[in-house]
């Protein structure tokens, strides 16, 4: 795959799918170190404990690391709790992605999605194609038979290489687990403060949680199943804090993964309208 | 963790009840979370088509789009687990228009399961379906016979459903399947994952367990095979080769050589980021290591060197389907794509197209969405290229247009052809079929009578051609008279000479229609298998099969040449309708029964006209 390209890159996102593509890239080129940099979408309003960890373990690996944002985003001191979550998620992911990636030509792309997600997703390819403007087209999409993959692309095309597209959230973690992957400790349950918003459970997590909603702050024991902007992912009451404890709350889990996740719900049929513009 | 994956695909129609099959092993099997149940209950309001109920149909019914037209039109999957098994399902539409779909999902799964409607039985899309899935890899069919409950749970009908499907297999030449099949009944749940009380005469396991326990036929053939994907080298110390093993198992020491330089060296190392190994095997992504410094690239092969036979190659046969909706050039230039190599290829030829509405034969000059061919392929290198029987990995391969950067087809090799036939030219003529046709001012046509000895074929096929000649166009009636004295005089009646008798009259119609002509053919051509090879000669709309379907008693009441009382004296061995079969035509394009003579002929010559 890395032969095919001029300029690949790895979207590294920080969550736990994002930790085992790095891992995998750093066993595949072993031992060289992946001949490509990460780059990390900052909304500005991830979780402080994501980017923390994000600095430690590009530092462990020795990878160069890409970090942008949207600069619009700054300039209306764009927020979740303001703007609402699709204003948000379209400038500072879906319209930052695309920046980031015409400002350094990258013409390959990895990514941690995979199909059994979301049901949009389920249609996706391995090898994603993407024309001039980033635009998915489900209808045109190139057939993937055996391992044989089209890589063929024209001059500011890309390429979205999903390599964990058949990997299930469970098959996540319990190769977490064999490989002894480092992630970020939100995933395990603890006691933190939490509130409620637009019927989810959030972090309280910097200063920026608007006053009215902070009188109902409770501390609970909770975890995070994914990762994304601490306003708009819910906590999960657990008390999984081993991985153990996570692959088996998996096996009997009653409810899916992104239910968890604001975004997906704005309307029907919503992560396939945001993927047509260009979103993972 | 790979053991214990199972990835299948499903194969059926809406109509077949796959939607809902499929919804109801992930709902029975505890495979729905509840708030994807919660955002169906809501879907199945607004889209679904069981009033009040869940609509399982509409759980795997993917994009939006798709959902509002009621179909799904590409490969969706589904991931689940039960306690002994991990899951990957792929469900593909049905229908011809999506052939290569379906292609694709048989390429990436180990089984798939073919849906029949128990009300209707074996479907020539049932026979699509087990051609493609098992073309392209698949050597475990569970057949799903569903709808049981509207048949009152028949057994005969399932034994005959089961029979039906195994002949199916043998007239489709598919060999090395294993099969199993099951009634049931997919709204209700009948032996999905619970046994049915509602047929206590099958005595198998439920859907469910079949693919918990079934085991997939495993490779034969153990010769290495090592393509190079990449080429590591962090410094001017290391230089390693990165890939996966595509066959076999290496061991470090292994004497090896890499072709196509043929150049011979050990394996030193067998590098992987936890440990150096002493041996890998199929599937592992390993760094090797050489003793020697060879100047290798990627899209090389590592085989071992005691694989004398290996021979490189640059054209084969193969199996394709064509997933472009620009139709196919001959010796046009595509690139290539097999393991890791990539090469410039063209078709050069197209033995035949298999038409997937009627699974025939036919002949035609390009190939066209979704058609599936035998062809000829060229490429520019030599290198090494395996059947896919033997190696699936270096077996297959896709084309890629090189101006769109479209995936133009997917193939399977069927055949290494190097320097065969290499000293027969085909010389392309300067007039064609199509500017001698032009010059007759007519349609060049293979009007092709078959039916029982007397059954008034001759007087038929002469009754036409008299009147296509009155209207000025040029034919020629080919039957046993003008054939069995001159071309043919050297065969007997033997079930062979038969065989070879009717072999050289559709080549010679073939010939014939070439020059131009509209060729008449008069012959009991009693068998499907012989009639099939003559329509696979030339295009699909120049070959009309004409059944003449005279009943044999009447045949035996005319017997014209007093030949049914011979056989019946036993004077005649193998005489058709006696003591030799006659396979009835399947879907001919003109059936003549009690009719007068006219009224046959005008039957005739409407269709022409429409045609």
């Amino acid at each position: 795959m890395i032969a095919n390209f001029n300029n690949p890159a790895m979207l590294y996102s920080i969550g736990k799918d994002s930790s085992v593509m790095l891992h995998l890239a750093l066993k595949a080129f072993y031992p060289a170190k992946p001949p490509f940099p990460l780059v990390h979408v900052d909304t500005l309003w991830k979780f402080r404990e994501m980017i923390e960890f994000r600095d430690k373990r590009v530092a462990e690996v020795g990878m160069e690391l890409v970090v942008y944002s949207n600069p619009q985003g700054a300039e209306i001191n764009i927020s979740p709790f303001s703007h609402g979550s699709k204003l948000h998620t379209d400038m500072m992911k879906t319209e930052a992605l695309k920046q980031v990636l015409d400002k350094h030509k990258f013409d390959a792309i990895f990514g941690g999605a995979r199909r059994d997600e979301e049901q949009s997703r389920a249609k996706e390819r391995i090898f994603s194609f993407r024309d001039k403007y980033h635009a998915w087209n489900p209808k045109l999409q190139r057939p993937e038979l055996w391992n044989l993959y089209n890589s063929n692309i024209n001059r500011d095309e890309s390429i979205r290489v999903f390599p964990l597209s058949n990997w299930t959230e469970k098959d996540i973690w319990e190769y977490i687990k064999q490989e002894n992957i480092p992630v970020v400790p939100l995933y395990f349950a603890a006691q933190r403060e939490v509130i409620e918003f637009e019927g989810m459970k959030i972090l309280v997590d910097d200063a920026r949680v608007p006053k009215e909603l902070l009188k109902e702050a409770k501390t609970e024991l909770v975890r995070f199943r994914t990762l994304g902007c601490y306003p708009l992912t819910g906590a999960i009451h657990s008390d999984a804090n081993t991985l153990e404890k996570i692959i088996n709350e998996m096996t009997h889990a009653t409810t899916s993964e992104r239910s968890g996740r604001a975004i997906d719900k704005d309307q029907i049929g919503s992560m396939e309208k945001k993927k047509l513009q260009g979103y993972f | 963790m790979d053991n214990l994956l199972l990835k299948f695909m499903t194969c059926g129609s809406v109509d077949d009840g796959k939607s809902t099959l499929i919804g109801r092993v992930l709902y029975d099997s505890n495979n729905i979370f509840s708030d994807q149940l919660e955002s169906l209950k809501v879907i199945s309001k607004k889209y679904g088509t069981q009033k009040e109920n869940i609509d399982f149909a509409l759980l795997v019914d993917g994009l939006q789009s798709e959902r509002e037209q009621g179909i799904t039109i590409d490969v969706a999957y589904r991931y689940f687990h039960t306690s002994k098994r991990k899951f990957i399902l792929s469900d593909t539409p049905g229908h011809e228009q999506y052939t290569r779909n379906m292609a694709t999902a048989a390429s990436n799964a180990d089984v798939a399961i073919i849906l029949i409607d128990a009300t209707k039985g074996v479907s020539l899309q049932t026979k699509r379906h087990a051609f493609i899935t098992t073309l392209f890899g698949i050597k475990n069919l569970i057949v799903a016979i569903n709808k049981i409950d509207l048949t009152s749970y028949s057994e005969e009908v399932f034994n005959q459903i089961k029979m039906d499907f195994t002949d199916t297999l043998k007239t489709l030449n598919i060999q090395n399947t294993e099969t199993s099949f099951i009634p049931v009944c997919a709204t209700d749940g009948d032996n999905i994952v619970i046994k049915s009380k509602n047929t206590p005469w099958y005595k198998e396991h439920t859907l469910l367990e079949i693919l918990e326990d079934i085991t997939i036929l495993p490779d034969t053939n153990n010769n290495v095979r090592f393509p190079i994907q990449y080429i590591n080298r962090p410094d001017e110390n290391f230089r390693g080769y990165a890939g996966t093993i595509e066959n076999g198992r290496l061991y470090v020491n292994d004497k090896i050589k890499i072709l196509p330089s043929n150049k011979t060296t050990t394996i030193k190392e067998i590098i992987t980021y936890d440990d150096n190994l002493k041996s890998a095997v199929k599937g592992d992504a390993i760094t090797l290591t050489l003793n020697d410094e060879i100047d290798i690239n990627r899209g090389d092969m590592i085989v071992l060197e005691s694989e004398y036979s290996i021979t490189l190659t640059d054209t084969f046969e193969a199996m394709i389907v064509w997933m472009d909706e620009e139709n196919s050039v001959l010796n046009k230039n595509y690139q290539l794509n097999i393991y890791t190599q990539k090469v410039n290829a063209k078709i050069t030829k197209i033995e035949f197209i298999k038409d997937m509405k009627t699974l025939r034969n036919f002949k035609e000059n390009f190939l066209k969405l979704n058609d599936i061919a035998k062809c000829t392929l060229q490429i520019d290198k030599k290198i090494v290229i395996d059947r896919f029987e033997n190696i699936k990995e270096c077996g297959s391969f896709i084309l890629i247009d090189k101006m769109s950067n479209k995936t133009s087809c997917a193939g399977v090799v069927t055949e290494i052809t190097n320097g065969k036939n290499e000293n027969i030219f085909l010389h392309n003529h300067t007039i064609t079929k199509e500017l001698r046709a032009e010059n007759l001012m007519q349609k060049p046509l293979i009007i092709w009578f078959t039916g029982l000895s007397a059954s008034g074929k001759s007087t038929l096929a002469n009754e036409l051609e008299k009147t296509l000649h009155m209207q000025g166009l040029k034919t020629y009636l080919l039957d046993g008279d003008n054939l069995r004295s001159t071309l043919n005089s050297d065969l007997g009646f033997s079930q062979k000479d038969r065989e070879e008798n009717i072999r050289r009259v559709a080549h010679l119609a073939q010939i014939m229609l070439d020059a131009g002509l509209i060729v008449i053919t008069a012959f009991i051509s009693p068998f499907a298998k012989e009639r099939e090879f003559a329509r696979s000669l030339v295009k699909k709309e120049e070959f009309i099969e004409v059944f003449v379907d005279t009943p044999i008693e009447i045949c035996e009441q005319r017997d014209t040449k007093g030949l049914y009382q011979k056989a019946k004296d036993g004077m005649i061995k193998d005489f058709t309708g006696i003591n030799s079969p006659y396979e009835r035509p399947i879907n001919p394009e003109i059936i003549i029964n009690s009719k007068t003579l006219e009224e046959s002929v005008n039957q005739i010559l409407d269709y022409l006209k429409m045609a």
